[in-house]
């Protein structure tokens, strides 16, 4: 048949066992009445167990073919084995091909994924988990914020007091960094905003459900939705919006020609090396920004995806109220920062020396 | 060593490493700040507020160190 250029190549070992990979001919199409058609080229693996050094079988000196390979109407063309063994020939090769014994592709462990999983395309745009349960969490704010427009009263009621307190607390907080109220009231709808989308951005994963609930596709488990901060893009995102907006704001408070000229200064070479340094530190500051989001939520999302897969019950309790907390203070940490950025560069640097 | 051993190596050799300096500092940051609320505490709430800033740019280089080893992990 065709087993005639049966050649043998050393690739790899993997613990005991040796992988066989058939090169094959696989029926390109399948017909109700048993027929095929068309035939395309692929490699199958076939693992059998390097202990057993049985002869291979038949008098011809072929290896057996996996019996799934003959349902399927498959034919070996050439077979490459991946381990150290002597090129042969054909009708040498020490090998027991075990029946229907393929490594399995999927590992049982707990789903961890660094990165965002593709959900569907819209035209050629991937939408990914996360990304969507970004628009669930935009969608809750803005609803949320509309609800409690409508409801403003002069004399605070319920829910109104609550918010007031925190507001006051907010601009309390500003207050101490920028130093005047009036400036504080101008910048807190950035700060605010940025605060409250990576807040409950942080908390949106720790929802019953989010990484849990989700679809077996072909490339096994997907969830179907993500926190939006476990995402690199999401906060990426959030630091260039964030980085772009307190330079807007800086020219606006300074005027271009001032905020440029932090960062492009001709008077003499030190002013000049310290203004490259600048310029460098401002993309040194979306990289730590969407860096220390990022890895503190992931961080989260697989300690306690590892601790659940360990102990399901009562040990992952504590844990959840640690990323409570750690999802507070990485959205405090971010708008704080933002606010520090913002109080540093909304201030000129000859009135800085003053 | 196969390339996975050297992933495995790497990985936790990374975060080992990585976080020994943070964990000084965050010691190092918690302790003065412990100092200056006892030395004056009325003014916690401040001490407070930069000493958490403090600790998370601190925690953000060991968050950066685990960021490495996850993607050398996992990709």
């Amino acid at each position: 048949m065709l087993f005639d250029s049966l050649e043998t190549t050393v690739y790899t070992k993997i613990a005991n066992w040796r992988f066989l990979f058939c090169k094959t001919a696989v029926p390109s199409e399948f017909h109700l009445d048993g027929t095929t058609r068309g035939y395309e080229q692929r490699s199958i693996p076939v693992r059998y167990s390097s202990d057993s050094k049985a002869k291979l079988s038949g008098e011809s000196g072929l290896p057996q073919i996996p019996f799934s390979c003959y349902t399927f109407g498959v034919f070996l063309i050439e077979m490459e084995e991946i381990l150290h063994t002597t090129t042969t020939e054909s009708t040498g090769t020490e090998a027991l091909l075990l029946h229907e014994e393929v490594p399995e592709t999927h590992a049982s462990g707990p789903h961890i994924s660094l990165k965002a999983e593709t959900l569907f395309h819209i035209g050629s745009f991937p939408v990914t988990n996360s990304l969507l349960s970004t628009f669930f969490v935009i969608v809750l704010l803005v609803v949320a914020g509309g609800f409690f427009k409508k409801r403003l009263a002069l004399i605070p009621r319920g829910f109104q007091n609550l918010f007031e307190a925190i507001l006051e607390g907010a601009l309390g907080l500003m207050d101490s960094v920028l130093g005047e109220r009036a400036k504080s009231e101008k910048y807190l709808p950035l700060i605010a905003t940025i605060f409250l989308f990576v807040l409950i951005s942080n908390w949106s994963g720790l929802i019953p459900g989010v990484g849990s609930i989700g679809i077996y596709g072909e490339h096994g488990f997907t969830p179907l939705f993500r926190a939006p901060s476990a995402d690199l893009n999401f906060t990426l995102a959030v630091a260039l919006t964030t980085i772009v907006a307190v330079n807007l704001l800086a020219v606006i408070a300074l005027g271009f020609r001032m905020h440029a000229g932090k960062f492009f200064n001709f008077k003499n070479p030190i002013f000049f090396s310290v203004g490259i340094l600048e310029l460098i530190s401002e993309f040194a500051k979306i990289i730590s920004f969407s860096f220390r989001l990022f890895g503190n939520v992931f961080a989260g999302e697989v300690l306690l995806t590892i601790t659940a897969f360990l102990v399901p019950y009562v040990v992952p309790l504590p844990f959840l109220f640690l990323e409570v907390f750690v999802g507070f203070i990485q959205a405090l940490v971010f708008a704080m920062l933002a606010l520090v950025f913002l109080a540093t560069s909304t201030v000129s640097h000859e009135a800085e020396a003053h | 060593m196969d390339i996975e051993q050297v992933r495995l190596w790497a990985a936790a050799a990374t975060i080992a490493i990585g976080t020994i300096a943070p964990a000084i500092a965050i010691g190092w940051i918690g302790s003065k700040g412990a100092d200056a609320i006892g030395r004056n505490p009325e003014a916690a709430p401040k001490i407070q507020t930069a000493m958490i800033l403090a600790i998370a740019f601190a925690e953000a280089v060991a968050i950066y160190a685990l960021v490495v080893a996850l993607i050398v992990k996992f990709v």
